[in-house]
């Protein structure tokens, strides 16, 4: 089943992928992978910044995209906002949007973010002519539910080890379902839900959670199995935080309702609620016990800072609870993970 | 039967041959060089040599160090952290806290007492205080590696090198060469700058050193001068055991014994 939509880039977790597909359009997400290009983005961003947000900006500037009718961009983070405004700069003339995202989450910035996701349906309706009507989008925020529950079914699967390919493999299937309409993505995952249980090549391993921000390589994952590591969960944008479940109340405007659970569901980093700033390690130390995870690995890109704030209370809070943890820094690449083999290795004997 | 464990580490290939009943029967360290299976195929032979023992009779082999991967015919690759945990344990029962410094990276490890790794940090993001940053200070000095080892003896000030980057760091000892500085208070500011930053993954690991057992392996090992920085810095005395750079290998040769059902 191929759907023919025009695609809207987007780089963000945090992106109301609902409103896209209620537009007409489906979503790509533009992703650091790749690399046949050299490293140009360097010369408009400064050294220290993102590698993610700098591989997007290389794709860009080496055309390294597919045809797309636009991009929207979340001011999720200061590297984010920086990707806008060289983005808009390299590519001028193309349709570019930025939705701000409040940095809590308090009935005023659900109700702000509602405003900017409807500013978003706007936009969207005027670059495709089409009028983005609350049906539309609650068709749409249903669509998306399906691809989240078949998510979580799968996820079960790679979980208890029954999904051929394993968590490499279901980190292909993230990474298809980030750039292709909805309605493939279901017919998709409902095949996988129906294949016999497979081998997992991580079978036997020590089950680890994984967390962090942007790890999309299906290679990086696969080397946690090759170190003997069986992942049994994560918390990445490129993860499972991509496709978290959307709720709707009864007589709540679809706007509302995506503003709310976005900003509810599981959080990057820069989200923080300064009332509770053990909130996030807690929240990572729940559902990595929920997996029965033996040990934790976070895996944070080099110069973000929204997690190199919050990582010594991740780390404090797991050490008080003898959860192991065993943090890695990279830079996107299957490079930069594979010099950390030895650490990966010795985490995994530690805890045989 | 025998077992024999292999660390091929970026400067030396380390092997150790123990029979059945953990008896170490010979030990080997020899220059990696740009060709590390000749380093291993030497250091196989010597420990063989040595024991008098046939290669037929070693029952397993196990791998260690960063070119772990290298080695043929193995049971199975260790990372060093699990290897030197093990080895330290037989060498000197009861360490908690390991510092190891090799050729190129540098570790602290946390052990249970038993040998069993608890939690590690390391550093293998630059050669920064490792043999390597060491090899590039003796050049700059105009010292042979091992004179290194004393030459900290007699000095008084407190003099600090300011970079920990090999690169920077030669360059300041050139300086201070130049402005007419004693060696062994350049060497002396060395230590301490090794030790400084060795500390810092050491409080990682371990933040309370009190009633701790330290110990150190790795070739840096065998540079006293090192060894007395860190002690200092520390509070707490390091004990090195007598062959320093064998640790891993040693380590590796008891898990394949281990493995092998013994």
């Amino acid at each position: 089943m191929n759907e023919k939509r025009p695609a809207i880039g987007f780089t963000c977790a945090y992106t109301p992928l609902a409103v896209l597909e209620a537009a007409g359009f489906s979503g790509h997400r533009v992703l650091p992978t790749g690399g046949q290009w050299p490293d140009q983005a360097g010369r408009i961003l400064h050294d220290n910044l993102c590698p993610h947000v700098k591989k997007v900006l290389d794709r860009a500037l080496c055309n390294d995209l597919p045809e797309l009718a636009g991009m929207v961009f979340m001011n999720s983070c200061d590297a984010m906002r920086r990707l806008y405004d060289a983005w808009i700069q390299v590519r001028p003339g193309e349709p570019a949007l930025i939705l701000d995202l409040p940095p809590m989450v308090t009935d005023r910035a659900i109700a702000f973010f509602a405003r900017e996701v409807e500013r978003m349906a706007r936009s969207l309706g005027e670059w495709n002519n089409v009028e983005v009507t609350d049906d539309a989008l609650a068709q749409s925020i249903g669509k998306y539910n399906q691809v989240a529950d078949l998510f979580a079914r799968v996820r079960v699967r790679a979980a208890e080890g029954t999904l051929s390919g394993g968590a490499p493999r279901l980190q292909e299937l993230y990474n298809d379902a980030s750039s292709q309409p909805f309605s493939e993505t279901i017919a998709r995952l409902e095949k996988v839900l129906t294949e016999a249980h497979g081998a997992d090549p991580a079978a036997g391993g020590v089950q680890v959670f994984l967390f962090g921000n942007v790890l999309p390589d299906p290679g990086a994952v696969d080397l946690f199995t090759q170190c003997g590591a069986r992942v049994v969960g994560d918390d990445f944008c490129t993860g499972s935080r991509l496709f978290a479940p959307l709720e709707v109340r009864d007589g709540e405007k679809p706007a509302l309702a995506l503003a709310r659970s976005i900003l509810n569901n599981p959080p990057c980093a820069r989200t923080f609620d300064p009332e509770k700033p053990l909130a996030l390690a807690q929240d990572l130390l729940e559902r990595a016990r929920a997996c029965g995870a033996q040990g934790v690995i976070g895996h944070v890109l080099k110069f973000c800072d929204p997690y190199l704030a919050r990582l010594p209370v991740v780390r404090e809070t797991f050490k008080q609870a003898g959860m192991p943890l065993l943090l890695l820094e990279g830079d996107c690449s299957l490079g930069s993970i594979g010099q950390q083999r030895t650490r990966i290795e010795a985490f995994v004997e530690m805890l045989r | 039967m025998y077992y024999l464990g292999l660390d091929l580490g970026s400067l030396s290939c380390d092997a150790v041959l123990i029979d059945a009943d953990a008896n170490i029967m010979a030990t080997s360290v020899v220059p990696t060089g740009a060709k590390n299976r000749e380093a291993i195929a030497r250091a196989q032979r010597e420990v063989l040599e040595l024991s008098g023992v046939a290669e037929t009779d070693v029952a397993a082999t196990v791998s260690t160090g960063y070119g772990r991967e290298r080695v043929e015919k193995k049971i199975a690759t260790v990372t060093e952290i699990t290897c030197h945990g093990r080895g330290m344990e037989a060498m000197l029962p009861g360490t908690r806290v390991l510092i190891d410094i090799g050729g190129q990276d540098s570790k602290a490890i946390f052990l249970d007492g038993k040998g069993r790794v608890l939690d590690f940090a390391m550093n293998d993001k630059c050669a920064a205080g490792t043999g390597r940053f060491l090899e590039a200070m003796a050049r700059a000095l105009q010292v042979d590696i091992e004179e290194l080892a004393n030459l900290d003896q007699g000095a008084v000030s407190n003099l600090t090198l300011s970079s920990m980057c090999t690169v920077f760091a030669e360059s300041e000892v050139v300086s201070l060469i130049a402005e007419g500085k004693e060696v062994n208070e350049i060497v002396a500011g060395l230590n301490r700058s090794i030790a400084s930053r060795t500390l810092s993954m050491v409080r990682r690991v371990c933040p309370d050193l009190t009633g701790m057992a330290l110990a150190m392996s790795g070739g840096v090992a065998h540079n006293q001068g090192v060894v007395r920085a860190l002690s200092a810095a520390l509070g707490v005395p390091v004990q090195v055991p007598e062959k320093p750079d064998t640790v891993g290998a040693l380590g590796a040769a008891l898990i394949a014994r281990d493995r092998n059902g013994k």
